[in-house]
């Protein structure tokens, strides 16, 4: 349920979508409904004793209930919500969807709740909420003239494409009278890679015969010199000593005859299913990369050229997450 | 939490007064408790308030039993409140989810308008609409789940909630189809206790009212008001005695006698504080029924049911009058006498009955007897036993204006005079302020009317004829509130005395205004108004969809205020730059939301050269009162934006 204020490093993907009049509904809340059988009560009561004090009250709580629509609705009208991209997660832990509430140039808004709410499904004629009851909804407040983002918990289950679908904003603020609510879809979806597991030893390296990019990257045994740091480069081989001493950063580049991994279905064919091969690669990607080594991913119907780097890692991930997913 | 506690703490506590002292205790005990484990987070209590609620249903069934033994029933208002109170506590002590939050909350907006059965006075109203405030308070704090606002933030929420939701109640106050009369059966306990004078008259019962500061009535005069001399306000009158006791007896002749007036009659309205009795006040002598009352034979006014609202009603009088009588029966009525009862009063009145040769003197011989024996007028009379006439005239001699009522009316049937006893009120105290008269019980009385062959019934009031000098009023108005509270050490000081009694008058003129048009408004008041309107007849229909016109457009005002009312930007600097972007706007350069002030500047100077150095002098200012380490000054920079108009 965190919520952040360092926004806008977040790249957003959806359009914004503001929440108009013609997008926000509200009924009252069954607390609506007990307090206007009250209401009725005491207004049969003060009819009843002639008591003209009780019409007062009865009539100022009445239109208390009258204006609480109006502070209800302002609650939710007007504000800006869009989806901002989802950092790929692996199976059995939790993706997060940052959701951006742009609030700038309206007042203060208190305890919206958002939740999912996939299209309702009708089964056997009975409309049901597949995600009723999986997670509580996220609960924020949103500072007048400000922008931030709340962020919507997904246990991501199943390798493949998470989609976050349907979502729910409502509140009930200020006296939990009445609700108003509206339905967005941000269209955003959560890359789940397999869950790595298996044997953490990686299979044979072989020779690297197509070093051609000498100086790159590619043995581990010959100190060639520094160059720059590029995004995507391993940590491993950041000088950090350089570092230490206040320069910018610098990677070692070693020479040499390098050891390239091929990561393929033949590698783990011994397993029993799909999922398993594809965790057990998925832990491999992980520890090559970690290792710093070259490495290529061979599964049916993909073919990842042997490289490195955090690029070729997600390519690497995400192939194995979409394996036999028709995209 | 703690707003709800003290919310409903709020609004229990006028109504402790009012029911056995366990009830409040039980409820202050669980609040209290709830109270330390909510602010101070106290294990201990939290583990007791656990164990007693874990025989909540043992404790509901006896704390109900209770109740009912307090009061014999679990009904009506004076055993529904505490038993209200007391399961408010079982509530509160096993609170534990939202709705039984939500469930507080509503019976504490229902204890408010229980509290209104018993006072319905400005101070009441006043305390109660800071109660509804509080409430409310903690109806947001229930719904702020996050905790985000302050305490004086969500008072204030509260507050202007309530505030923009008065338009409405105005609206549906006076709007609302009001019907008269209850629904069901309002029971009697509702009226009970309600001051007043009664039907009987013994010695003590009047002096008891003349303790009481409340108001009985309050008059207003449409034409000269009468000399203080003639203001008697007539209740009922009484024929019967059986020597102690005055009541009203049993006519059997409902014929109204003629009155012969003099002179204009005076034209008032009294608004009257309910007494649950019949009866009306009317000035001597009203000359014809009412609407909402009839005359009767000896010039009562009869409400035709009892007054248990406060009731207006504008009534003719003439001070001047005569009244005739010849009936038999009525005469042998205003003669009884109890056998063999005050053989001194009777004794003398022989006396006086032979040495005088009409009635007039025998009436002139009584007065000069309470003139010259040492009768004393007082409130607090010594107990009497035995014979009360006798023993008030010829041993006491000391009373208040029942005991002069009574014996004057003894002496005179005793020496063959028809004579009936009038209760009321005489006199009243004026209020500058609102312009009428305020009669308190303070001023009830007791007088008697005399029968003369020639003249008819003529009012003696025997008091009168008290040498000034033995009249004991207790340190001037006998109050417990009111003028005599201010303190002794104050009362020399002329200016502060006349400063009070103004205070007062204007204090009394408000409660009158309200009573008037706030707890005296109903259906009559209702047309009057709407006729004052110019709508004229209107049905329950058109007054319905009045309302919901009304409603509407009040909400739709209220939506717009809501709704775009200017932003109040928390940020002085912030605000100033949105103006000039604003009004650079109006002339079609819109600041992008990605622009930054410099490349926004540089595209408005583009586009406005003649401005060019405005424009780009404000964006300095902005970019120096926002990054530079010496701001320079916010308010040339406002002002700069002010002047600037492209």
């Amino acid at each position: 349920m965190g919520i952040s204020l360092d926004l806008p490093r977040l790249n957003t993907i959806a359009h914004p979508v503001r929440l108009d009049r013609h997008q926000v509904f509200i009924l009252p809340t069954r607390y609506g409904y007990t307090f206007a059988i009250a209401l009725l009560v005491m207004l049969f009561g003060s009819i009843n004793y002639n008591n003209n004090l009780g019409y007062l009250l009865t009539f100022l709580l009445g239109s208390l209930m009258l204006v609480t629509i109006l502070h209800t609705y302002r609650n939710l009208a007007g504000l800006t919500v869009y989806g901002a991209t989802v950092t790929p997660v692996f199976a059995g832990d939790e993706a997060v969807f940052r959701i951006c509430l742009d609030n700038r140039g309206s007042d203060a808004r208190f305890a919206v709740a958002l939740e999912r709410w996939p299209k309702r499904e009708k089964k056997n004629g009975f409309p049901r909420h597949p995600s009723a009851g999986e997670s509580p909804p996220t609960l924020v407040d949103v500072p007048n003239d400000q922008l931030l983002s709340a962020s919507i918990p997904v246990p991501a289950v199943k390798r493949g494409r998470l989609t976050l679908g349907r979502l729910k904003l409502s509140t009930s603020f200020p006296l939990g009278l009445f609700c108003a609510w509206s339905y967005i879809d941000p269209g955003l979806s959560c890359l789940v890679y397999p869950r790595p597991a298996g044997q953490h030893a990686l299979p044979p390296t072989i020779p690297d015969g197509t070093e051609a990019r000498a100086g790159s990257q590619a043995g581990t045994e010959d100190f060639l010199g520094f160059r720059h740091y590029i995004p995507g480069d391993s940590t491993r081989y950041i000088a950090w000593k350089a570092v230490a001493r206040g320069q910018r950063l610098l990677i070692k580049r070693f020479g040499g005859s390098g050891a390239a991994l091929w990561l393929s279905w033949a590698n783990v064919a011994h397993l029993p299913h799909d999922e398993a091969r594809l965790s057990q690669l998925c832990l491999w990607v992980i520890g090559a990369h970690a290792e710093g080594l070259r490495y290529g991913l061979r599964v049916p119907g993909t073919i990842r050229p042997l490289d490195h780097g955090e690029g070729h890692r997600r390519q690497c991930l995400e192939a194995l997450a979409l394996y036999g997913i028709a995209s | 939490m703690a707003w709800l506690v003290l919310g409903l703490g709020l609004v229990i506590a006028p109504h402790t007064g009012r029911m056995p002292l366990w009830i409040p205790v039980w409820f202050a005990v669980i609040a209290l408790g709830r109270l330390l484990e909510h602010l101070q987070g106290s294990q201990a209590i939290s583990h007791w308030l656990r164990r007693l609620s874990s025989v909540r249903h043992v404790l509901t069934l006896g704390l109900v039993v209770a109740v009912y033994l307090s009061f014999g029933t679990l009904m009506g208002r004076d055993a529904g409140v505490p038993l209200l109170v007391v399961l408010l506590g079982l509530k509160l002590l096993e609170i534990r989810s939202r709705r039984d939050h939500f469930v507080l909350v509503f019976i504490g907006y229902f204890l408010v308008i229980t509290n209104f059965l018993y006072s319905q006075s400005i101070p009441t109203a006043l305390y109660m609409f800071a109660v509804v405030i509080v409430i409310t308070a903690g109806l947001i704090a229930l719904n702020d789940v996050n905790a985000k606002l302050t305490a004086t933030h969500r008072l204030r929420l509260s507050a202007s909630l309530v505030m923009q939701s008065l338009p409405i109640m105005l609206v549906a106050f006076l709007l609302f189809p009001r019907i008269s009369g209850p629904l069901w059966g309002v029971p009697n306990e509702a009226y009970a206790n309600l001051p007043g004078l009664n039907d009987e008259m013994a010695p003590g019962t009047i002096s008891k009212l003349s303790q009481s500061n409340a108001v009985a009535f309050r008059v207003k005069f449409h034409s000269a008001v009468p000399d203080p001399s003639l203001r008697y306000w007539r209740g009922p009158v009484l024929w019967a005695t059986d020597g102690q006791t005055w009541t009203p007896g049993i006519s059997r002749n409902a014929a109204l006698v003629p009155v012969y007036v003099y002179d204009r009659p005076v034209t008032y309205t009294v608004t009257l504080e309910p007494h649950n009795q019949r009866w009306l006040f009317v000035l001597d002598m009203p000359s014809s029924s009412l609407l909402v009352g009839r005359l009767t034979r000896d010039f009562q006014m009869i409400a035709l049911a009892p007054v248990r609202r406060r009731l207006r009603y504008t009534a003719d009088s003439y001070p001047q009058y005569r009244i005739s009588t010849t009936d038999i029966f009525e005469k042998s009525r205003a003669l009884q006498l109890p056998v063999a009862r005050h053989p001194r009063a009777l004794a003398l009145a022989r006396t006086w009955r032979e040495k005088s040769s009409g009635a007039e003197e025998v009436v002139q011989w009584a007065l000069e007897f309470f003139h010259a024996e040492e009768f004393y007028y007082t409130l607090t009379p010594p107990l009497i036993t035995g014979d009360s006439v006798d023993a008030f005239l010829f041993d006491t001699r000391r009373g208040f204006c029942e005991h002069y009522a009574g014996a004057f009316a003894t002496l005179m049937r005793a020496a063959g005079i028809p004579t009936r006893i009038v209760t009321g009120y005489h006199g009243g105290e004026y209020n500058p302020i609102g312009d009428y008269f305020i009669v308190r019980q303070r001023d009830a009385h007791a007088w008697t009317e005399v029968w003369f062959s020639e003249r008819g019934w003529v009012r003696i009031d025997p008091t009168t004829a008290i040498h000034p000098s033995r009249i004991e009023l207790a340190a001037g108005p006998v109050t417990t509130s009111g003028i005599a509270a201010i303190s002794l050490t104050l009362e020399h000081n002329a200016t502060i005395r006349q400063l009070w009694r103004r205070l007062h008058n204007t204090w009394d003129a408000t409660k009158n205004q309200w009573n008037q048009w706030v707890l005296g408004y109903g259906p009559k008041r209702q047309v009057q108004l709407l006729s004052e309107l110019g709508i004229g007849q209107i049905d329950w229909r058109g007054m319905t969809l009045g309302l919901v016109a009304s409603i509407t457009t009040i909400l739709f005002s209220v939506a717009l205020w809501l709704f775009w009312r200017p932003k109040s930007s928390i940020d002085p600097i912030r605000a100033a730059y949105d103006q000039f972007c604003r009004r650079l706007a109006r002339r079609g350069i819109a600041r992008a939301t990605f622009e930054g002030p410099i490349e926004f500047a540089r595209r408005a100077s583009v586009r406005y050269p003649a401005r060019a150095d405005e424009i780009d002098d404000i964006t300095n200012q902005y970019i120096r009162l926002r990054y530079s380490a010496r701001p320079g000054n916010l308010n040339v920079f406002k002002a700069r934006v002010r002047h600037f108009h492209p």
